[in-house]
């Protein structure tokens, strides 16, 4: 005698009203373990603490020449995330000083007027600094100016 | 979160409380709370505020100590920022007044 084929629902009915049950829980169960799992992973890095000094800049900031009439103005203007706290600049042969710039903000910006006529025919370099309020010191690059 | 003091910071009365704080988070900064006392808080202030979400960020603080806290004393900074799933962490310094002037009202 000869059976017909019947469906598999037919022939396991429990069985296979249990297989999106097992499924179901598998899925959940992965995605608890998923979720629940520790991270362990190093954390990506951000800038870090603030450990230098302030970004200056410094206009001019290459070697230049220039006429022996009026004055230059030399712009220095430094950030610090920390705060800034001085910015100086320092002018080699010191024909004039400069009083440290004090002002407990992120940005400070300052222009100094260096007189030519006591350069005429002549040279002189000038550098800047500056500190944030952790104490960390920055210093440029010294700049040469020719006074025709 | 990492609080940042300059080594050659003197803590005077009257006078000020300034240095840098670094937070860090992967989640994102939410808010952030500064608490400055004496350890007696005759002297006390507080500040709140919240962050624009960012992982990292380095702010200056800036904080103004009235006359007539003695030398000695001790103050007491301290900082706790919250990320958005809410973790908090903390750091805190505490510093002794070097030289004093005034009445403390």
């Amino acid at each position: 005698m000869v059976h017909p084929q019947l469906p598999i629902n037919s022939r396991f009915p429990r069985a296979a009203s249990r297989l999106p049950f097992r499924a179901l829980f598998w899925a959940g169960f992965l995605a608890l373990f998923t979720a629940c799992r520790e991270n362990l992973s190093t954390p990506t890095v951000g800038v870090g603490p603030d450990s230098s000094g302030p970004k200056i800049v410094l206009a001019p900031g290459h070697d230049t020449v220039v006429d022996s009439v009026g004055v230059l103005l030399v712009l220095v203007a430094a950030s610090d995330p920390s705060g800034v706290k001085t910015i100086d600049l320092k002018l080699l042969p010191a024909k004039a000083i400069y009083d440290p710039l004090n002002g407990l903000d992120t940005t400070i910006s300052a222009l100094y007027p260096i007189a030519l006529a006591t350069f005429k025919h002549g040279t002189f370099r000038y550098f800047a600094t500056s500190q944030d309020i952790l104490d960390h010191v920055t210093v440029t690059d010294t700049v040469t100016v020719t006074v025709r | 979160m990492q609080i940042q003091i300059a080594p050659s910071f003197l803590l005077k009365s009257p006078g000020q409380v300034y240095g840098s704080l670094y937070m860090f988070d992967d989640d994102g900064l939410q808010s952030l709370t500064m608490r400055i006392h004496t350890a007696d808080s005759t002297f006390k202030a507080d500040s709140f505020l919240f962050l624009t979400g960012d992982n990292s960020i380095t702010r200056p603080f800036d904080w103004a100590i009235p006359s007539g806290i003695g030398v000695g004393a001790k103050i007491t900074f301290y900082a706790k920022a919250v990320d958005f799933t809410n973790f908090a962490t903390a750091d805190s310094v505490t510093f002794t007044v070097q030289s004093s002037a005034g009445s403390l009202h």
